[in-house]
């Protein structure tokens, strides 16, 4: 990475962190904390990829990656990862024109909401579940889907459809009109996911979708959790250690027993082995690596660190003792996020099959 | 019904599972949800469970008991685990953690006043040890008793104490001299409602939701001397040897948590489809859950063993530290297991591996953490 890149990814990293930073504890109470959607479109950090005509930043994933990063590392409610994240991307893969430009440029400010209509325990698209039908003035659509990321809050869906000529993605108003969208209640309170069921609901907008384009979008869906789990067992690891150094027991810190000091420092290996991996998947994500290789790097990323955040953030509950088991601490809201992301766009099993699959000469499994 | 770790238990011990598991299906499961979501130990339970006989297990007949043994407080607790944590640790807490020190310790009197309602389901007990500066090391507990002409004042606050809220009799540990810890605790008999003796908020837990768990406040709240539980000084010594059969019941709990994740995980994986088969046929997944079997298993023996260990009268120090820790990991490991089966599914706030997989994380905490079972062990082997 360059000197310049690496600093402004540092100035991205304190304004991100000044924004959504604050200690586990701060998830405590029992309501999940909201991010400061106002700021964070202030800050310009709903627009980093969007291009700089459109009132965006016209950086790349690798500053998203960033911001993600920050995110995981103090978890709040809002759909950065469903508008900002994948809903942006969408639009950036489909082609320029008023409709598209108009909401990319209300999705930087943050104006509108949008998602991306993709089932969120995707690993490889199977192809559209919603389909077009041309109407007198128009089209509508109809289809269902699962497990939609922040679906519920969204002004606008973005669903991957067939149409007459081939996979699309539509646009579609979030108004209720031959629309159903159901929140799921999950154990982990600071993500929101949701059924979409459209019953010829009208089309705002479409675009055809370029092969491999969803698939594409995956992976840059899993490298994203992948860069919040990271966050999740970074925070996790800082405040393991800060209370082993404070918390006393048998009349000193605990964090002079061996036994704390050594699973600290299977937290910190851990951590720093995802944070190489998932370095090398932002930046295969971000930059024009061919498929196959960055595909190989996603599921490395993915595998790994999907697993590994559950373990951290076990530690860090196992080190808190009682009061990491109530909901004071915060780390409960760790642990079940990291739980989450780790079933989220493929789970490890699944990350594995694909890297094997991608070996030469591998049997099928 | 499939009987596990048979070679440990009795015919008695079998017919008496048969029956556990009967008053669970039918008297426990209708209310797990309701109970999750209050956040309340359902009631009218008590009464039940008092007259099932299962509020009195291995405690003599005169003083209210039902018959039976250690290993017939692990079979019910792991019964009632597999329903739900957090409604098995309310009644374990009050006759299987709290009572036995009445039992063993309290004076007839006592017994008579205090123990009978509680193995009768008219009362209910909690232990109260930890302390907001003292968990593990629980020599280093600073809630105070300060002698007062007949009596005792306590001052201080205890922590993280299960049915804190809801009990009737709490017994309480205090410090009654200066000098160390292992020579200057005493127990003592507290009475809810007593002037000077307030409970906090309940506590919000990870999981065990139906559990109350709260702080207890002691500002010179007056005992008398007739309460004092045991013998002055003594009371470390009292905590140590009731946290026998104490691990015991957290060790069969996680039993019961892993083996009813493993079976929700058998289940599922037989049904559930992928690629279009049923991802049983996936060695992933297969071995995944013959593991989780053989952890489950293990766990189960080795509990079955330091429980039986006990009921013979000999000293099991060394096999429940293995037993608590070894289950609570096994118990941690199986329920992750499952919910990694059942994928996005096992995430969903309705679904029970999803209670179980937050009702297992506190068995590695409470009641002696991983770690101090292990320096228990340490210290046993020579080092
Ligand atoms: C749900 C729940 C219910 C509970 N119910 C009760 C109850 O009814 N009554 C009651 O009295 N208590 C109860 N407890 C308290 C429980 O016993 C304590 O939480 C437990 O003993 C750990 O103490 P602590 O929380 O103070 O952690 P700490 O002792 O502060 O430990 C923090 C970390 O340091 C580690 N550590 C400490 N000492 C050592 C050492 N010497 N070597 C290596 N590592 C060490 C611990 O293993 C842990 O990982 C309950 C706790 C929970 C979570």
């Amino acid at each position: 990475m360059t000197g310049g890149l690496s600093e402004f990814h540092e100035e991205l990293r304190a304004v991100a962190r000044k924004i959504v930073g604050r200690p586990p504890s701060a998830l405590g109470g029992l309501e999940p904390q909201i991010l400061d959607w106002g700021a964070l479109a202030d800050a310009g950090l709903l627009g980093l990829e969007v291009p700089e005509g459109l009132g965006g930043a016209g950086a790349t994933f690798a500053e998203v990656a960033v911001v993600l990063h920050e995110l995981g590392r103090a978890p709040g409610v809002g759909p950065y990862l469903g508008s900002t994240v994948l809903a942006t991307a969408a639009l950036l893969l489909s082609d320029p024109g008023p409709a598209r430009d108009e909401l990319l440029a209300e999705l930087a400010v943050g104006t509108k909401m949008a998602t991306l209509v993709l089932d969120a325990r995707t690993t490889r698209w199977d192809g559209p579940t919603f389909s077009v039908a041309p109407t007198a003035n128009g089209a509508t659509v109809a289809g269902r889907a699962e497990w939609v990321l922040d679906a519920a809050g969204a002004d606008r869906l973005l669903c991957p459809a067939q149409g007459a000529s081939g996979p699309v993605l539509v646009e579609v108003a979030n108004t209720g009109d031959g629309l159903v969208v159901e929140d799921r209640p999950l154990a982990d309170g600071t993500r929101r996911v949701g059924s979409v069921a459209a019953e010829g609901s009208p089309v705002l907008a479409g675009w055809p979708l370029p092969p491999g384009a969803v698939d594409d979008l995956v992976d840059l869906a899993a490298t994203a959790v992948a860069c919040d789990s990271l966050g999740l067992m970074e925070a996790m690891l800082e405040a393991t250690v800060a209370f082993a150094k404070v918390r006393h027991q048998f009349g000193r810190p605990i964090g002079s027993f061996q036994a704390v000091q050594h699973a600290c420092a299977d937290m910190l290996v851990t951590v720093e082995v995802s944070r190489a991996l998932v370095a090398q998947a932002v930046d295969a994500v971000a930059s024009d690596t061919p498929a196959e290789e960055r595909r190989a790097s996603v599921s490395r990323a993915k595998s790994h660190v999907g697993a590994a955040a559950v373990e951290v953030c076990g530690k860090a509950v196992q080190l808190h003792g009682g009061i990491g088991y109530t909901w004071e601490s915060g780390i409960h809201a760790y642990l079940k996020r990291a739980t989450l992301n780790r079933a989220l766009f493929g789970s490890p099993i699944e990350h594995r099959r694909r890297l094997v699959r991608a070996l030469p000469g591998s049997p099928p499994c | 019904m499939q009987v596990p770790g048979s070679t440990l238990l009795s015919p008695e011990h079998r017919e008496f599972r048969v029956i556990c598991r009967k008053f669970v299906d039918e008297r426990v499961r209708p209310f797990v949800s309701e109970a999750e979501e209050s956040r309340t130990f359902p009631p009218h339970l008590w009464r039940q469970l008092a007259d099932a006989g299962l509020l009195g297990l291995g405690f003599p007949e005169g003083l209210g008991g039902s018959g039976g043994d250690v290993r017939s407080v692990a079979i019910l607790s792991e019964e009632l685990a597999r329903a739900s944590g957090g409604i098995a640790i309310t009644p374990l807490v009050s006759s299987y953690m709290a009572a036995p020190h009445l039992v063993r310790f309290g004076t007839p009197a006592q017994q008579e006043r205090y123990l009978r309602p509680v193995l009768a389901g008219e009362q209910v007990a909690a232990i109260a040890v930890s302390e907001p500066g003292a968990g593990s090391d629980v020599a280093g507990i600073a809630l105070r008793a300060h002698a007062d002409g007949d009596g005792y004042r306590l001052k201080g606050t205890k922590l993280f104490i299960t049915n804190g809220g809801i009990a009737d009799v709490v017994i309480v540990a205090a410090k009654t001299g200066d000098g160390d810890g292992h020579r200057s605790i005493t127990t003592f008999i507290v009475e809810q409602g007593q002037a000077g003796f307030t409970v906090g908020r309940p506590l919000q837990k990870m999981g065990w939701h139906a559990s109350d768990t709260r702080e207890l406040i002691f500002d010179d709240c007056y005992v008398p001397g007739e309460r004092v539980l045991g013998e002055r000084g003594r009371g470390f010594y009292q905590i140590m040897t009731a946290f026998q059969a104490e691990r015991v019941v957290l060790a069969a709990m996680a039993v019961g948590l892993a083996d009813a994740s493993l079976e929700a995980a058998t289940i599922y994986a037989r049904e559930r489809t992928a690629f279009g088969r049923p991802i049983s046929t996936l060695q992933a997944v297969r071995h995944a859950v013959a593991r989780m079997k053989t952890q489950t298993e293990a766990a189960r023996l080795l509990t079955y063993h330091a429980a039986a260990l006990i009921d013979a009268g000999e000293d099991a120090s060394e096999e429940v530290a293995m037993a608590k820790l070894f289950a609570a990991q096994a118990a941690n490991e199986v329920v992750d297991q499952a919910v990694q089966v059942f994928g996005g599914a096992g995430y969903l706030e309705e679904v029970p591996v999803a209670m179980h997989y937050r009702d297992a994380r506190a068995l590695r905490i409470a009641g002696g953490t991983d770690e101090i079972q292990l320096e228990i062990l340490s210290k046993r082997i020579g080092l």
